[in-house]
């Protein structure tokens, strides 16, 4: 029987797999995550802006998770926890990562076998066979100004405005005041706008 | 587009970028890794290897605590000891009445452990995990452990006989299997492991629970427990005493501790979740024969063959596991079908104690001596032709490795020779680094013969086993590249394996078959006055950490020794008798030292730190990093379990480039002063907070940045600090680094305290 408890984020949060997930079962542990790892997936590639090295943040992050799960004191901050386990591999990745930026991301997808998610470039090649000229541009500027954007902020704004994570929730999340959140999604939606005006 | 977007605007540009699902096959690929993946259980106790599955370090955790408890046991034995223990301890008030002496009725409850009667017992903690102790009359436990605490048989049990070997019973393929007892495995009563389940971790200064090795009588050790009153628990009557939002619940009449609560505020006043052991029931009294036996109709399985199981069966949970030691570790599915590689650290057999006499004898066979001692170009394919330190007839002293070493100065024989004064000692179990009081001079060995090593006992029985050395004597008949070479000798059968200059593999054979092929490393001369050994390390993979290379787990001592003239002018050892020997995990706090490239300095660190191990990073040869261990899970971290990529550091800088933090360009250049350089810092968009500080009598700022880096190269996503000193001109940057799982089991806010205070502490050579 599942027990469904509210988190502070108003969200639900099934407490009988999280107690199952934490005595080792492995299969509540996937029933829990698998409807998880597309926000995973976005937070993390907020941050690389590489499927590859997204996939490979995601699933670092998960299995630390996952080890790490016993520990959780409060199962209700579940999410919480997981999306900042998630953004702070991802910004440990990209640290890592650090000098070799030459790494282009095209190649990079080459290597893979993810031919079903896009790629920046991915995304302008589809947007060029269903778009028209001036939606490909706008994308494309989109694309550019994205990446202009620091990679923590991305993550923010991706959060809030993608997945529809509530300002406390990103501040539970961050460690932070709820209103430290909201300055930071505010100066994450300014630097945005900033570059979609240098793109414009 | 407009400058200004809406929300929807926002939020429809973002989906059109951002990648909505995750890539095929990711999902497959993790949670087949996830199925494959032990977890990191909470362990509510200290001693808690007992409870884990893994069986050397639960043998190892067995060893370590008998031998405390012995040493613990000859301090306290001494007549002076004893005597004082005796004037403080109320041992014989078994009356109601608040005890007189606070502080030894607390000490007493560990102190009474042997002499426990038989008693059965059940306990629960906080993080819902439940348990069951018998004693019998012999000194006999049996811990049981249960799934979850609503379960009624036990999961497994593991018994610490009076015979000191332990055995048990487990599931083996859904079977209930009796392990049969193994070699003897603990030195000491059985009942003191009761303390694995009824204690506190990580007690403040002051609430200790038990004396210092060494320490007895009126010592300050649990100087701060303060009475609260006469309560019951379980039915028995306690003394509940408290120090520092600590709890014990004591039994008057056992000592025995029936509850506990640890506190619910952190160092800096922030409230966190107490955790708490309670023994829910408890009935003195003899124990059935049968608890401790055998049971009747159960498969007996050897030690040995449910090792073997264990290696077999995967991952399972810690309650299904028989805490039994020792097996050498389990296969690795690459080492299953592959033939065994050479051994990464044979150990000589049989020991023979080497050649110790003051004339200088290279080991070995003296007949292929060629020669006064001195260097030749056949010196390249030898041995250091001096002695290794003489030992006792009975071995020496092994004490566990501090944060560093401190030797003693002008003790190598010869003022003259300062390059071969060893001044500190920093190890871990992958990396040693030798400080000596002045640079190494670049000199032919023909006119200084300069070495430096450190020597092993790998199979601990105080006899030398290896010596590993670098020195100046140039890679190749031609003088070309560095003037060094490292080696590394087996004492006992005098055989040398040479290698070529530093950072190329120096024992190529001892790398073989390690992931990465990577060996052994030795840096000599460094920039400073260092000289590092590296033995092994970690690189990262997505599947986690894996080593590569040895351990460094075995005692050692560190040497550097000159030659002139054929003659060894100057030796120094670090320790000058005895052995270090290096540990995972955390280190006893105290002092932590730097030299060159930094500027010199000391500073008091707490424990729960241990240096970091830089592994193949371009840092190697700088000890400028410290850690703190793990997110609190000290044993698992050991082990190299435990996830630590968000856990704390401190890293010291010598900023003689600032464009060092970033990738990009600084523009306009900065110049040159400490100035040019805070002001820069503090300006930038990331910095929230600057503010002048001394440090020791030297200015500085203390900057507080945002989730982002200082520069660009760093940082984290929390708020952390950062210090910029001008040392005598030196910019050194210190910069902290809080992780984000860290507050699963420490509270951010103490360890950032942690760290101001280790700052604070810095004294800086002048």
């Amino acid at each position: 029987m599942s027990t469904i408890a509210v988190a502070d984020s108003g969200r639900t949060v099934d407490l009988s797999l999280i107690q199952r997930a934490q005595a080792g079962d492995a299969a509540a542990f996937e029933a829990l995550v698998r409807p998880r790892l597309d926000r995973c997936f976005r937070i993390a590639w907020a941050v690389l802006s590489s499927d590859a090295d997204a996939a490979d943040a995601m699933q670092e992050a998960l299995v630390a998770v996952w080890k790490q799960l016993p520990r959780l004191r409060d199962p209700a901050a579940f999410d919480g926890w997981v999306n900042r386990v998630v953004a702070n591999t991802a910004i440990t990745q990209r640290r890592k990562r650090g000098r070799r930026r030459e790494v282009q991301v095209r190649e990079a997808a080459a290597d893979t076998d993810h031919v079903s998610t896009p790629t920046f470039e991915t995304v302008a090649e589809q947007a060029l066979i269903r778009d028209d000229t001036d939606r490909i541009a706008e994308r494309d500027s989109i694309l550019s100004a994205f990446q202009r954007v620091r990679p923590e902020d991305r993550a923010l704004l991706v959060l809030h405005h993608v997945d529809g994570r509530s300002v406390a929730e990103i501040a539970r999340m961050l460690a932070v005041p709820t209103g430290t959140a909201k300055w930071r999604l505010h100066q994450a939606r300014r630097a945005f706008e900033r570059a979609m005006e240098v793109e414009a | 587009m407009s400058a200004r977007l809406s929300d929807e605007q926002l939020a429809q540009a973002l989906q059109a970028c951002v990648p909505m699902q995750t890539p095929v096959g990711s999902a497959d690929r993790l949670f087949e890794t996830i199925a494959m993946t032990r977890q990191d259980r909470p362990l509510p106790i200290v001693l808690a290897q007992l409870r884990d599955a893994d069986p050397v370090s639960r043998r190892r955790s067995l060893l370590i605590a008998a031998a405390l408890l012995l040493a613990l046991a000859i301090a306290t034995a001494t007549a002076v000891g004893a005597l004082r223990l005796l004037q403080r301890d109320p041992i014989d008030d078994l009356g109601l009445e608040p005890p007189a002496d606070v502080p030894a009725f607390v000490l007493s409850s560990y102190e009474r452990l042997p002499q426990l009667p038989p008693v059965a017992l059940t306990w629960h903690d906080s993080d819902s995990q439940k348990g069951r102790v018998y004693v019998d009359r012999s000194g006999t436990v049996r811990f049981d452990r249960f799934s979850s605490a609503q379960a009624t048989e036990p999961s497994s049990s593991t018994i610490v006989g009076a015979d000191h070997r332990i055995s048990g019973i487990a599931p083996v393929e859904s079977r209930a299997v009796w392990v049969e007892p193994g070699h003897e495995a603990i030195g000491d009563d059985p009942r003191v492991f009761l303390r694995t389940v009824l204690s506190v971790p990580d007690l403040p200064p002051g609430c200790e629970m038990e004396r210092g090795s060494g320490e007895v009588g009126g010592g300050t050790a649990a100087s701060g427990w303060r009475y609260v009153g006469l309560e019951s628990v379980a039915g028995r009557s306690t003394h509940h005493v408290t120090c520092s939002g600590v709890d014990l619940w004591l039994d008057i009449e056992s000592r025995l501790i029936l509850r506990t609560k640890g506190p619910a505020v952190d160092g800096a006043g922030q409230p966190i979740r107490a955790e708490s052991t309670e023994v829910t029931e408890i009935e003195f009294g003899e124990q059935p024969a049968a608890l401790f036996e055998p049971p009747v109709g159960v498969t007996r399985l050897s030690e040995d063959a449910y090792l073997a199981y264990l290696c077999t069966a995967g991952e399972l949970p810690n309650e299904q596991v028989v805490g039994l030691g020792p097996r050498e570790g389990c296969p690795t599915e690459a080492e299953a079908t592959s033939p065994p590689e050479p051994s990464p650290s044979p150990t000589p057999s049989p020991t023979e104690r080497p050649n110790t006499s003051p004339c200088a004898v290279q080991p070995g066979n003296v007949t292929e001596r060629d020669g006064p001692l001195g260097w030749t170009q056949a010196s390249m394919k030898k041995d250091w032709p001096a002695p290794v330190r003489p030992e006792p007839a009975r071995g020496g002293s092994v004490q566990p490795m501090r944060l560093t070493y401190l030797d003693p100065m002008r003790d190598n024989g010869s003022e003259a020779y300062p390059c071969v004064d060893i001044r500190w000692v920093t190890a871990n179990t992958s990396e040693v680094h030798v400080k000596v009081d002045s640079t190494q001079p670049v000199v032919d060995p023909a006119d200084a013969w300069i070495a430096y090593g450190i020597v092993t006992d790998v199979d601990r029985d105080g006899v030398p086993d290896w010596r590993y050395g670098i020195d100046n004597t140039p890679v190749d008949a031609a003088d070309h590249g560095p003037p060094t070479r490292g080696w590394r000798t087996n004492l006992h059968t005098g055989q040398t394996d040479a290698g070529p200059e530093h950072d190329e593999m120096v024992w190529s054979a001892y790398g073989e078959g390690t992931p990465m092929g990577r060996a052994p490393k030795s840096v000599y001369p460094r920039r400073g006055s260092d000289v590092g050994f590296l033995f092994g390390g970690a690189f990262e993979t997505t599947q986690g950490s894996s080593r590569w290379g040895s351990e460094l787990d075995v005692p050692f001592y560190t040497w550097a020794s000159v030659i002139v003239d054929g003659r060894v002018v100057a030796t120094d050892y670090a320790p000058d008798t005895g052995w270090l020997v290096a540990t995972g995990g955390s280190r006893q706090g105290g002092a932590y030292r730097l030299g060159d490239p930094f500027p010199e300095l000391s500073m008091t660190v707490p424990e729960g730190w241990t240096t970091s191990s830089t592994s193949m990073s371009s840092r190697f040869g700088n000890a400028g990093e410290l850690r703190r261990v793990a997110c609190g899970d000290v044993a698992a971290h050991a082990r190299g379990e435990a996830y630590d990529a968000d856990c704390a550091r401190v890293s010291f800088e010598v900023l003689d480039d600032p464009e060092q933090l970033c990738d990009d360009t600084i523009e306009p250049p900065l110049g040159s002063s400490f100035d040019d350089l805070a002001t820069y810092i503090a300006g930038l968009s990331t910095t929230v907070k600057s503010e002048d500080v001394t440090v020791d009598g030297y200015r500085g700022k203390r900057l507080v940045y945002r989730y982002d880096e200082v520069g660009c190269a760093y940082g984290g996503y929390e708020v952390a600090d950062v210090w910029l000193l001008d040392v005598d001109g030196v910019r050194l940057m210190i910069r902290s680094y809080i992780g984000g799982a860290l507050d699963l089991d420490v509270p951010r806010s103490a360890v950032r305290a942690e760290i101001r205070q280790m700052v604070a502490s810095i004294h800086f050579e002048r």
